[in-house]
């Protein structure tokens, strides 16, 4: 009931239309009923009467008639097609926004397959329901009213004994609804397994062709779809049981009416004729009867999708804006980490972390793989929130800055890169669609991507592939690096930004960030030590803490871990060299720490 | 072309006839059963009609007459016939939607089928959410068409014959009347057929972009919240719904037409029925009952007149999906078994790339005159800068893109001409970009070998010191990585990666920079393991981080889509060129951070 009102609350906007489509089913309806008594008139009047000079008249209302329901059909189909998807829309776009609103943490259970169903699918099944479940409960109620009325004004003994058929027309339609819900529930799950499968099979295409994996993933595919049609068998078998069940009750009412007609008639003097319109107005309710039970799987349907929906809807997003956000709209960018613990199972993957970023710094995080480097930055930008602990910006909590604000001054060049299928200028002005061409070369140049991007096809007007596919990953990584020099952060973050990098090139970009770097915080996490040995401070991470932390002359002298990767890097190097003389100065450099 | 959400699709439209047969096709297995369905449907109605005549025997006959013994027999039959009716009815409706789901799923599994033997190439030009519709929602929309359409038909189209004969037996003339309105089904079939599907497969196409859309968006929500795009991407998306919406309503506009003119024709027919009846009456003096039966029957007629329409403009709609369905079933795949591919079987390993040219887009050239020859259980180490071609000559050699001129040859035999199953089963590739499908750890690394013992993973992990981090995790290698593994950090999206491709155990290991994303410590480990790896494997290794490829037998260097230089790294040093200068640059950096 409660997604009912829900689904109130999104209709009212279209309600008058919604009661004028009501008013025009009416008229519909109306001229459903006038129509056939016309014909029956010129059929009895004009045909077997041969009163021939009635039937220009008649035939011209018959007409007219026939014409105005055209046009009352038409718009009440027009009216409620309209409304309907006015709804849709409406949800679909509040939908789309709450799942945008949502934070990490939903993202990382949830299946992208399924998310498509809610915005799409789901939304698809409440439409039918108010596109014509409305006309469809209003037409059987009136013909049912209607019927019943005529009866009870023919006989009322009669109608109450018929009044015994009704309950089990009632248990029929309730039995077929208890049955139907988690049927519609199961196929519901199953579109999304499907789905799901789908997608993921899609995107990941490459992997599979590349293990030959076709087979099983068809295998795997045909198991989710067959699932998914057998549900949808289940549920017809469902509704051939009980819809067509209604008209044998029905039938048995009417038989019910023969007897106990047929009693009145012989001792009470009842008329043959009443219980010939009787047995007329029983086989009309038929129609009502059938209607109302479509009406039920319908509706069983839509609940299905609308407990989804709206349990979306209303959830709210585990990271929000604070009541009363800080006033602050541009950072100096001066971030401390006090005491922060993290965890996103069970296991904690941060321990007490202290850190503090000054403006016009750099400092850069080294440590292996898993040991919390991205999770710092993910807490950074707040896409999680702290377990333990506070981090501030320019002394404010960023759980009190709107997120908008905090984000839109952190600039994060992801370590897994994403591009969007769209030019390559969009993808560099992502975060400001409104970019001039000059501001887009400028960040391409930094970027060391100008060149690359001159040489596609269409230049900046080149069109990418989902996830960037039509560039090599060296290029997708500049771009995304052009991406968030374009958003010009006062906190600029690079995750191992040029991983995918080749040295020169690393070092191009690495000269040409260094401009506008000053003034700005600069968060780099590296795992070569060319890219971080120039840092202010070098913080050394393992297993969630900090092991190591200073710069690269401190660490040096420290002997541990940072040393130890100078070491192995150097070594890999150094091992190359026939040459004496560079062999010579390269240990040198090593032994001079 | 790349399409993208902002893009419509163009459907080349095959011909009407052709893709019904089509549809045709996927009942025919079920022919039995919707035989069935039909004989249960006559049946059915049958007893609709006769039923109410035992009641008003009873009514005429026993009820007068006080023969309670009458109503009871006639009651009894009656609530027999409409038991029959019922079970009837049931079955019928049951049968009739297994059937159509049946059809549908094998549809589907076609449908799915086909695109699994597509190229690469497909599926970077085309969204993926693109491709779910037509393989999810397009085919939905046949739902319908499938479990009542052919069943409705046939039926329908019985009815009509018969209620055709009738009118022609009781007066030919009237009966030819009728039959002059059929001129005006045909203009308004004509006038709104090629509009109603004009509109639809608008919509249909709508309809993709809007899941397009919504796919990528979720894909990259996280991009999209670090740049705060939040309220510029609920523009676009309205944007993208108000297309959808305008295209749907303006299908609708003629959809909603069709029925209410179908009726208005009936009405217009009665007319024309009455005016001359009443002619005849007065002139021919034809008897007053052959009208009225006539004018019972008429209604008999135009039901299934209705019906049938409707049934026509249902399959309009489901056209516009069809023929999605059909275009994607008919996407030839660019890379095929050739009709005399062998498989490829006791693999030595020698690899020959032979004056190879290729590119991507047929504009720009991104291979040059490749030729090169590795011998069995060389490692060759490809070196570059970013964008030269690298991934390019791997995506050659696993034959995801055929090269425009020239050949790759394995153990002598070109790659051309051999199964594409033994192909890749002799050629383990760790691709660039770490994918990991949903599911637990176990699956992913198992995924390269589904047969593998829980012991052969372990091992695997082990040697590419994943198993550390994965036992530590809540359930250990039976823990969700959920989807694209965001449950890992990258660096162990990368391990596990690796994992997987050496489970499989091939002949040509293809590591496309395997460990830029592992921190050094493991790398350096990882690096004892992977030369023990490579003996006695042909392998070509990847990387920008140099030590990755120490202990490689040769290097090539690739510039801009030409092999500059190949030798060893000594031979390579001592020619001072790109390669030296490669090295140098990095040394360096290196001594600068220093
Ligand atoms: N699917 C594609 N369609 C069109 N062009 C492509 C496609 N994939 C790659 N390219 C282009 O081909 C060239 C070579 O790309 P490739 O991926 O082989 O480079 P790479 O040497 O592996 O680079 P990296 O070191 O960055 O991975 C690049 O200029 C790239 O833009
Ligand atoms: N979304 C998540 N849910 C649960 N656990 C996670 C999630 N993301 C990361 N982890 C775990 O948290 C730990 C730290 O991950 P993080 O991504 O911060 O590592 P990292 O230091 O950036 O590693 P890498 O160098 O591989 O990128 C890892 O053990 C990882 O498995
Ligand atoms: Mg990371």
């Amino acid at each position: 009931m409660h997604y009912f009102k829900k689904l109130f609350e999104y209709s009212r906007p279209y309600l008058p239309l919604n009661v004028l489509g009501l008013v025009i089913a009416l008229g519909s309806i109306g001229t459903g009923v006038v129509l056939p008594i016309v014909t029956r008139t010129i059929v009895d009047d004009v045909l077997q009467a041969q009163q021939f000079d009635k039937l220009g008249p008649l035939i011209t209302l018959l007409l007219v008639l026939a014409f105005l329901r055209l046009i009352l059909i038409y718009s009440r189909l027009y009216i409620y097609e309209y409304t309907s998807q006015r709804v849709v829309y409406d949800i679909r776009r509040d939908l789309f926004a709450k799942i945008q609103s949502q934070s990490f943490k939903f993202f990382d259970k949830q299946r992208t397959g399924l998310l498509m169903n809610r915005i799409v699918g789901d939304l698809n099944s409440i439409q039918h329901v108010l596109n014509s479940g409305l006309v469809q409960l209003f037409e059987s109620i009136v013909t049912l009213i209607v019927t019943f009325s005529m009866m009870f004004y023919l006989n009322i003994p009669l109608t109450i004994a018929l009044c015994f058929v009704l309950p089990f027309l009632y248990i029929n339609t309730r039995s077929m609804s208890k049955y139907l819900r988690p049927t519609f529930r199961s196929i519901r799950e199953s579109f999304e397994n499907l789905t799901s499968t789908v997608q993921e099979n899609i995107t990941g295409i490459q992997v599979v062709k590349s293990f030959g994996r076709e087979e099983t993933e068809i295998e795997q595919f045909t198991e989710v779809a067959q699932e998914y049609t057998d549900r949808h068998i289940k549920a017809a078998d469902i509704r051939a049981k009980y819809v067509p069940f209604g008209r044998f009750i029905n039938g048995v009412g009417l038989t019910v009416i023969i007897f106990v007609g047929g009693y009145l008639i012989i001792n009470h003097g009842m008329t043959v004729g009443t219980l010939v319109a009787f047995n007329a107005y029983l086989l009309q309710l038929n129609g009502p009867i059938n209607s109302l039970n479509g009406l039920v799987n319908q509706v069983e349907n839509a609940i299905a999708s609308m407990e989804k929906v709206f349990e979306l809807l209303d959830e709210e997003p585990a990271i929000k804006d604070p009541e009363i956000p800080a006033t602050i709209q541009k950072f100096n960018g001066h971030v401390k980490f006090n005491n922060v613990w993290f965890t996103y199972e069970k296991e904690p993957v941060l321990r007490n972390i202290n850190l503090e970023l000054r403006p016009g710094t750099v400092t850069a995080i080294m440590g292996d793989t898993g040991s919390g480097k991205s999770t710092i930055i993910n807490l950074l930008a707040r896409f999680y929130d702290v377990d333990q602990g506070e981090i501030t910006i320019d002394g404010v909590n960023v759980k009190d800055y709107k997120l908008d604000a905090l984000r839109k001054n952190i600039g994060i060049i992801m370590q897994d890169t994403f591009l969007f299928s769209d030019t390559i200028a969009n993808n560099i002005a992502f975060a400001n669609p409104n970019a001039t061409m000059d501001e887009i070369e400028h960040a391409a140049k930094i970027a060391d991507a100008h060149d690359f991007i001159m040489a596609t096809p269409d230049k900046y007007e080149t069109v990418i592939g989902e996830r960037g596919i039509g560039l090599s990953g060296g290029q997708r990584q500049r771009i995304s690096i052009a991406r968030a020099i374009l958003s010009d952060p006062q906190i600029l973050v690079l995750d191992d930004a040029t991983s995918s990098v080749d040295m020169e090139t690393e070092h191009a970009i690495q000269q040409t960030l260094k401009e506008i770097m000053p003034g700005r915080t600069t968060l780099i996490v590296a795992h070569r030590i060319s890219t971080v040995k120039d840092a202010d401070e070098i913080i050394f991470l393992e297993n969630g803490a900090i092991v190591e932390r200073g710069t690269h002359q401190e660490l040096m002298k420290l002997r541990g871990r940072y040393y130890k990767t100078v070491l192995q890097q150097y070594r890999d190097y150094y091992s190359y060299f026939d040459n004496d003389q560079e062999q010579k100065t390269a240990q040198g450099g090593l032994m001079e720490q | 072309m790349r399409n993208t959400y902002q893009t419509d699709e163009a459907v080349t439209a095959a011909l009407n006839t052709s893709q019904l047969k089509r549809l045709a096709k996927y009942l025919r297995p079920y022919m039995k059963y919707i035989i069935l369905t039909i004989t249960l449907m006559f049946t059915a109605t049958m007893i609709e009609l006769i039923g109410p005549y035992f009641i008003q025997i009873a009514i005429d006959e026993y009820v007068p007459n006080g023969n309670f013994r009458g109503i009871l027999i006639m009651s009894i039959v009656y609530v027999i016939a409409i038991g029959i009716g019922y079970i009837t009815t049931r079955y019928k409706i049951a049968i009739a939607n297994r059937v159509g789901q049946l059809a549908l799923l094998d549809l589907r599994r076609d449908v799915f089928n086909h695109t699994q033997t597509l190229s690469y190439n497909y599926f970077g030009n085309n969204p993926a959410g693109k491709i779910m519709t037509r393989i999810v929602n397009d085919i939905n929309s046949l739902n319908r068409l499938f479990t009542n359409g052919i069943v409705n038909v046939i039926t329908e189209m019985s009815m009509l014959v018969v209620a055709a004969v009738l009118m022609f037996a009781i007066h030919p003339q009237l009966a030819a009347v009728t039959l002059t309105t059929v001129p005006l089904f045909m203009v308004l079939i004509f006038l709104t057929r090629n509009a109603i599907r004009r509109e639809w497969r608008q919509v249909r196409r709508k309809l993709s972009n809007l899941n397009a859309y919504i796919h990528e968006n979720i894909a990259g929500i996280r991009v999209i919240q670090a740049y705060v795009r939040q309220n510029e991407n609920i523009r676009i998306f309205r944007g993208v719904l108000d297309d959808v919406f305008t295209s749907w309503m303006r299908a609708i506009r003629i959809n909603s037409a069709f029925h209410p003119s179908i009726e208005l024709i009936s009405t217009i027919g009665n007319i024309i029925i009455f005016w001359y009846g009443a002619r005849l009456l007065q002139i021919d003096g034809v008897k007053i009952g052959v009208l009225i039966s006539f004018t019972i029957y008429l209604r008999r007629f135009w039901h299934p007149v209705i019906m049938l329409s409707n049934f026509y403009n249902q399959l309009l709609v489901a056209m516009a999906s069809s023929e999605r369905i059909f275009e994607l079933l008919d996407t030839k795949a660019e890379i095929v078994n050739e009709p005399e591919a062998r498989s490829l079987t006791n693999v030595k390993g020698k690899v020959e790339f032979k004056n190879i040219n290729f590119s991507y887009d047929g504009k720009k050239q991104v291979l040059k005159d490749i030729n090169f020859t590795v011998k069995p259980g060389e490692t060759i180490a490809i070196v570059g800068p970013t964008g030269s071609g690298k991934t390019t000559i791997i995506n050659l050699l696993a034959r995801f893109y055929d090269p425009n001129e020239g050949q790759v040859l394995i153990d002598n035999q070109d790659i051309k001409y051999v199964t594409l199953e033994s192909l890749r089963e002799n050629i383990g590739i760790m691709l660039q970009d770490p994918f990991i499908f949903s599911g637990t750890i176990m699956d992913n690394i198992r995924y390269s070998k589904p047969g593998a013992t829980e012991e052969e993973v372990r091992d695997v992990a082990k040697a590419v010191y994943a198993h550390d981090f994965i036992t530590k995790m809540e359930n250990g290698y039976y823990t969700d990585v959920q989807e694209r593994g965001s449950r890992l950090s990258v660096g162990q999206r990368q391990l596990v990666c690796f994992a997987r491709t050496l489970l499989a155990n091939p002949k040509i290991l293809i590591l496309d920079e395997a460990t830029a994303s592992v921190d050094t410590n493991t790398e350096v480990l990882l690096q004892k393991a992977i030369d023990r790896i490579l003996q006695n494997r042909t392998s070509f290794v990847i990387a920008h981080r140099l030590s990755t490829i120490r202990n490689a037998d040769r290097i090539m260097v690739i510039d801009n889509g030409e092999i500059v230089e190949i030798g060893t790294h000594e031979q390579l040093i001592a020619k001072k060129g790109l390669y030296h200068d490669l090295y140098n640059v990095q040394y360096k950096y290196l001594v600068e951070a220093v």
